[in-house]
């Protein structure tokens, strides 16, 4: 029997299937039972995301609603798991099933209210203090600044200066020395310390938190690619690249093969620039100047490919939902060839000198994350697939032409921190095979397929205009996800009735790779925290969002 | 945008000494844009440019920072989103008015692209070594 006939038989009417997705809602006294069950005995064994959406414009008995987002690997199937609460009603907490809920159930009560028994729930992104019951991601709520709290600094230190008496002579608080890849304000990693090792470590974020989710409820279909690109400033073009992909799932509209294949392209260059960039991190801490000079040749030609696209246009987004934001000639392609080739010269130069090098492995040896543990933080992207999991969303499920081109999934063995580089570096390789066979074969015909659509920024009713064209579907919410240079970048969409955004949650894989940071590096020297914190390639924006 | 900058520097001729970024990396800006800024303590600093936008977390930082400076002390903000959150205006985490808490002399408002004009202000504080006396 097919998982979808199982789920079926077991849920009934409450299960539904729309598009890729299965929906599930289930009542609040069974949340334990029916997510324990998922994972038991229907394999949804990877949790992906959580979030929370306030009801109160639907009128119905409850104000809240709770999402769990799920993903059988063997299926290749996502689920959504809905409970509703009311206000005043707990929750379960699920941490012992999911590590990285410990995250957003804080967040859960943070931002909306709702309450999780037996779980830690300081606030986490916004300055505000724990007594004062205010809610900003709440429909109803209003800007009061005056009921933030400004002493956060403070009591940070308080906190974490508890230790018991017999051990505060031995042991010492640090902060970890961030200052040559983040700036100062950031974020922050405390440190403990007892005899040259990692006792307890803590991670402070939120420092530039700027309601992202919130302004999308507000706001623009259109232009919110351009907010989740800020996220993520090294890994270029995936967050546009995300939202139209997931806005044109939403009305079904279907755009040309030529701007397939033509995002397809940027795409995979934004991953080699992520890549690069992180590179660039790892080697300026052993210092080796000749290979930094290598990593900035390849990145400025990226650069240079990417600008030659954008002749004389001022706009920054290369996607626009429908097509792309220009076309190209037979002279770019060229061009970019030739660029791509020398790429691949300098690839080469970097990993004949540092692959099997002792000295380079010998900086990057520690680290190791075993399977187990890499499922049961729900890590995705590059630091999965060095654990060993073949997993990879463009093989998996390929959108676009992923399926037509000829490319590998580099695994890695262990999974520290060399087994990571490898993987990236082979990725890279991978990526630029896939970029020539699709200057190659790059399809004729225009960028835009729609008329309608050319010009859709300057439109009042934009929603209007979308829906019209997707006669088809009457779609109210989309779970959309690709492979980012990170891992998993996914969005969840929910409309209301007349088709304004309801909300808008992000899944970014920086959340979770920060918050087991902690626990990869227990019981570990203090020399490797950084080498290990590189090699997990966090962006900060991504967390705080 | 430039010409703003060239009048500011100006004005702060006889005084200005050593600046102090709030919300740049400068390392990381080294490696990646080309332009080398030398780091400086907040206590030697009279004249703090604040980059990007200030969260009220963000804000106790930029208050300590302001408050260890020597007097007199002069503040700037530095592109749009520093003065009034940009394509943020709407959020609720964000301090729209960093007036409201700290004495601002300069506004600069438009989008700033780091290479150019930040080399501009860096040059125009260059070239009055004698008073700054610093070596750039």
């Amino acid at each position: 029997m097919s998982l979808e006939k199982k789920l079926q038989n077991r849920f009934k009417s409450n299960f539904k299937v729309e598009g890729k997705m299965y929906y599930l809602e289930a009542s609040l006294h069974e949340q334990v039972q029916v997510l324990v069950e998922l994972k038991d005995s229907f394999s949804f064994i990877f949790f992906l995301d959580f979030f929370v959406r306030d009801l109160i414009n639907e009128k119905g008995p409850k104000r809240f609603e709770v999402n769990y987002i799920l993903l059988s690997m063997g299926e290749e199937k996502r689920i959504n798991v809905a409970f509703k609460v009311d206000e005043g009603e707990k929750l379960h907490s699920l941490n012992f099933l999911w590590k990285p809920l410990a995250w957003y159930e804080r967040e859960a009560k943070e931002m909306y209210g709702v309450y999780f028994i037996y779980s830690h729930c300081k606030p986490l992104l916004t300055g505000m203090s724990e007594k004062k019951s205010m809610h900003p991601m709440r429909k109803d709520w209003k800007n009061n600044y005056e009921d933030f709290n400004f002493d956060i600094q403070k009591k940070v230190f308080d906190d974490l200066h508890y230790v018991r008496a017999e051990l505060s002579e031995s042991r010492f608080w640090t902060q970890l020395e961030l200052s040559q890849f983040y700036c100062d304000t950031d974020w922050k990693v405390f440190v403990e310390v007892e005899e040259e090792k990692i006792q307890r470590s803590f991670v402070d974020v939120g420092y530039n938190h700027l309601g992202i989710e919130k302004i999308a409820e507000n706001g623009d279909i259109v232009n919110f690619g351009s907010y989740i690109e800020q996220l993520n400033q090294n890994a270029k073009f995936m967050g546009s690249f995300l939202w139209c992909y997931s806005i044109e799932e939403l009305f079904d509209i279907q755009i040309s093969d030529r701007s397939k294949t033509l995002r397809m392209i940027f795409k995979e260059l934004g991953r080699i620039h992520d890549h690069i960039c992180l590179l660039r991190k790892q080697l300026s801490l052993v210092k080796s100047i000749e290979l930094i000079s290598h990593c900035n040749e390849v990145l400025i030609t990226i650069n240079l490919i990417f600008r030659s696209y954008l002749k004389n246009k001022n706009t920054q987004n290369l996607f626009v939902i429908g097509g792309m934001a220009s076309d190209v000639n037979s002279f770019w392609v060229i061009e970019s060839l030739e660029q791509i080739e020398k790429i691949e010269k300098n690839i080469n130069t970097i990993t004949n000198i540092l692959n099997n090098n002792t000295l380079w492995m010998e900086s990057l040896t520690t680290g190791e994350i075993p399977v187990k543990d890499a499922f049961h933080w729900s890590f995705s992207g590059p630091t999965l697939r060095a654990s060993g999991v073949n997993y990879d969303i463009r093989k998996s499920s390929p959108y676009y032409f992923y399926s037509d081109v000829n490319f590998e999934v580099p695994l890695g063995v262990k999974g520290d921190n060399y087994d990571r580089y490898l993987v990236r570096i082979r990725e890279v390789e991978e990526s630029l095979k896939i970029v020539e066979q699709l200057l190659d074969n790059l399809p004729l015909g225009k960028v835009f397929a729609n008329k309608d659509l050319y010009g859709l920024s300057r439109l009042k009713n934009k929603t209007k205009v979308l829906r019209e064209l997707s006669s088809n579907t009457q779609r109210k919410r989309v779970y959309t996800s690709i492979e980012s240079s990170n891992g998993e970048l996914g969005v969840s969409i929910i409309l209301n009735e007349s088709d304004n955004v309801e909300r808008v949650h992000l899944r970014t894989p920086s959340y979770v790779l920060a918050q087991s940071f902690p626990e990869l590096v227990k019981g570990k020297y203090y020399a490797y925290a950084l080498p290990i914190l590189m090699s997990l390639n966090i962006s900060v924006p991504e967390i705080d969002r | 945008m430039l010409k703003t900058l060239n009048k500011i520097t100006e004005y702060f001729d006889s005084k200005l000494c050593i600046p102090y970024f709030f919300g740049l990396n400068l390392n990381d800006l080294s490696v990646q844009e080309g332009i080398k800024i030398p780091e400086h303590d907040p206590e030697e600093c009279d004249l703090l440019v604040v980059v990007g936008v200030v969260t009220h977390k963000k804000l106790p930082f930029l208050m300590d920072i302001y408050a260890q400076m020597k007097e007199p002390k002069w503040v700037v903000l530095l592109g749009t989103d520093a003065c009034s959150g940009g394509i943020y205006y709407n959020s609720y985490s964000i301090i729209k008015d960093l007036a409201e808490y700290i004495p601002v002399d300069y506004y600069i408002p438009g989008g700033i692209s780091l290479k150019k004009d930040l080399s501009v202000l860096l040059e125009n504080l260059k070239s009055r070594k004698g008073i700054l006396g610093i070596s750039f």
